[in-house]
């Protein structure tokens, strides 16, 4: 009976937790293989490092199987946010700065080796240009968008692996024959990995797997000879190596160059008409492909100087979705209040609401020399927690504020601005971002 | 509440659980020390503990250190819930820091043990679920692996490589930074 039991149990090399009784005997002594799958998995997301879990992958089989799965790395990266090795700077050229060590004594950990080692040097000389816009960085990828050439592309590149990828943007495949690709992107932004099949091993990004959305603009005679500008959202796929068709916006969307506003966790990607006057906001739902705009409303005081209202990332934020999933931005008006607006998507600009509005000198306590000189700060987004805006003065103010825009509270930090254009983190490719 | 509660205890601590492990040793444990296994606790909640408690999946050797473990950390919780009432908090703060740093000190020694029988406490941790043991002896073995190359891996817990060279190329294309 016991010798039965010993041989059964070398047998047996995956068991559920209410398993049959058997006998546990020195002869035999118990090793990581009777832990059945879900004890593993256990012990396996008790380990931080993604350097550790990367080389652990790669001991076997079932490690690997059970690491890459959907299940697995959504559960890790719940429990350890993976790391960020630093930001990407959008100024002219694109520029990498380190994170700051953790604090404590100083002790160099595997992350920081590789921290060493990002670098866009690789890139061929006129890339890192200012015709180069970065503007994604998702499980370690970046997306650069050139809009320099008669037709744009957009570039993905791995600063670890050191490769890039350029692909061509959908020049060729114009939805009817009075359409014109115009040599403008909004935006390349990477989705996350994992799309189709949950039980398929998830692959980290890199530049032969990925998936990209670009928001291209297209020109379009109308019948009376005018030209008129509409988004289009393809999806690039490097497995199938093609452009999709998401969706196209029935909106004539701004002549003028459009601002980008921001992506939130939702996955809406919102863009401001950068032209004097214009109050149109355009929205796109990266989960659906559906565009909308949002005409905002007119500033609820009167503000002398805003005449001519224009929106940017300085005075127009993207906070994020409320409970109902309606779009919430935030704008400063004048310069002086902060509106938090309430959009949801219909014909005819969607309604939008003003939800709250607060005077920010009122809020902070601070009375700026010139009263119209708030507005939005620009820092990497890890640093702004959900549902908040970072506000600041131009003067020489040595504060910033967050505001949680639910609450309308404002909490007192020492300031950190930065000139470039976007701030854009950097992760670790494992565990990759995965829906 | 709290002087009918604590008369309950008594009467609950007083009480014994007869266990028995797969080779049919016996142990009697006192019900607080027992009932830290959720799956013991639901047995006594059924009334069915009379006569014993088999365990047909824990052997006597690591039934022992399970109980080891369990009146350690029963004690440890009962020394939490009288002192939160009979001390004034500074003195409480005092008391649950020792406390605290002498579990510490106890579970470290507690998993001094080899690989076999740390694996086997996590079996009978994880089919008595009793969560702190679970977590105690999972983030060990967790440890273990920090910082090792996969040979160093293989070679510590036996395991066979069974990737072929193309699949393990491809993982290290794939996490090329993990390896340099």
């Amino acid at each position: 009976m016991e010798e039965d039991g010993q041989r059964r149990r070398r047998r047996r090399r995956t068991r559920t937790a209410a398993m049959p009784e058997r006998g546990c005997h020195a002869g035999a002594a118990t090793s990581i293989h009777d832990l059945p799958n879900d004890l593993l998995e256990l012990v396996l997301l008790r380990v931080p490092c993604p350097v550790t879990l990367a080389r652990a992958a790669s001991t076997c089989r079932p490690w690997r199987r059970l690491i890459s799965s959907a299940g697995f790395i959504r559960r890790h990266r719940c429990l350890h946010p993976p790391p960020v090795l630093g930001h990407f700077y959008a100024r002219c050229g694109t520029s990498f700065v380190p994170a700051p060590p953790p604090p404590g004594p100083p002790r160099a950990t595997a992350v920081d080796a590789i921290r060493d080692r990002v670098s866009l040097r690789f890139l061929p000389h006129n890339y890192n240009t200012c015709v180069m816009e970065l503007t994604d960085s998702r499980g370690g990828l970046l997306a650069l968008v050139c809009n320099c050439n008669a037709s744009s592309s957009v570039v993905m590149c791995d600063p670890l692996a050191r490769r890039f990828r350029e692909v061509c943007l959908p020049a060729a495949m114009p939805v009817s024959s009075s359409e014109r690709f115009t040599p403008c992107c909004l935006g390349a932004f990477l989705l996350d990995a994992g799309d189709e099949d949950d039980t398929a091993i998830i692959r980290s990004l890199s530049v032969s797997n990925f998936r990209v959305l670009c928001v291209p603009l297209v020109s379009e005679d109308d019948d009376h000879g005018r030209s008129r500008l509409s988004a289009r959202a393809f999806v690039f796929s490097a497995r199938e190596s093609r452009w999709v068709l998401l969706s196209l916006s029935t909106t004539v969307v701004d002549p003028c160059a459009h601002r980008f506003l921001g992506r939130t966790a939702e996955g809406s990607l919102v863009w401001s008409g950068a032209s004097c006057g214009t109050t149109k906001v355009l929205h796109l739902d990266e989960n659906t492909g559906d565009f909308s705009y949002f005409a905002l409303p007119a500033p609820a005081k009167d503000v002398r100087r805003d005449v001519h209202v224009y929106y940017w990332r300085w005075n127009l934020r993207a906070v994020g979705r409320d409970d109902t999933g309606a779009m919430r931005l935030a704008r400063i008006v004048g310069g002086v209040d902060l509106e938090v607006l309430r959009c949801v998507p219909g014909g005819g600009g969607g309604a939008v609401t003003v939800e709250r509005a607060v005077n920010l000198s009122d809020l902070t306590g601070i009375k700026p020399w010139s009263d119209r000189s708030w507005h939005f700060l620009e820092m990497d987004d890890a640093a702004v927690p959900t549902g908040s805006v970072v506000v600041s003065t131009t003067e020489k103010c040595r504060w910033m504020f967050t505001i949680d825009v639910e609450i309308m509270e404002a909490v007192r930090g020492r300031k950190r601005d930065c000139d470039a254009r976007a701030v854009l983190p950097y992760e670790l490719p494992w565990p990759p971002p995965i829906k | 509440m709290a002087s009918a509660g604590s008369g309950d205890e008594k009467a609950a601590a007083a009480a014994m659980i007869t266990l028995i492990s797969s080779d049919n040793e016996k142990f009697e444990v006192t019900e607080a020390t027992a009932t830290l296994s959720q799956t013991i606790r639901h047995m006594i909640e059924d009334g069915c503990t009379d006569g014993g408690v088999p365990l047909p999946n824990v052997t006597s050797k690591i039934l022992a250190r399970v109980i080891e473990y369990c009146k350690k950390h029963a004690t440890a919780a009962a020394g939490e819930e009288g002192s939160s009432s009979s001390f004034s908090d500074a003195a409480f703060l005092e008391v649950d820091r020792a406390f605290l740093e002498e579990l510490e000190e106890f579970d470290d020694a507690f998993l001094e043990v080899d690989r076999a029988t740390l694996f086997d406490l996590i079996l009978a941790a994880n089919y008595l679920d009793i969560k702190g043991l679970l977590n105690l002896t999972c983030q060990k073995v967790a440890d273990s692996v920090k910082g090792k190359t996969p040979e160093q891996i293989r070679e510590m817990y036996n395991i066979v490589n069974d990737l072929t060279p193309e699949e393990e190329a491809e993982i290290r294309r794939e996490t090329q930074w993990a390896f340099e």
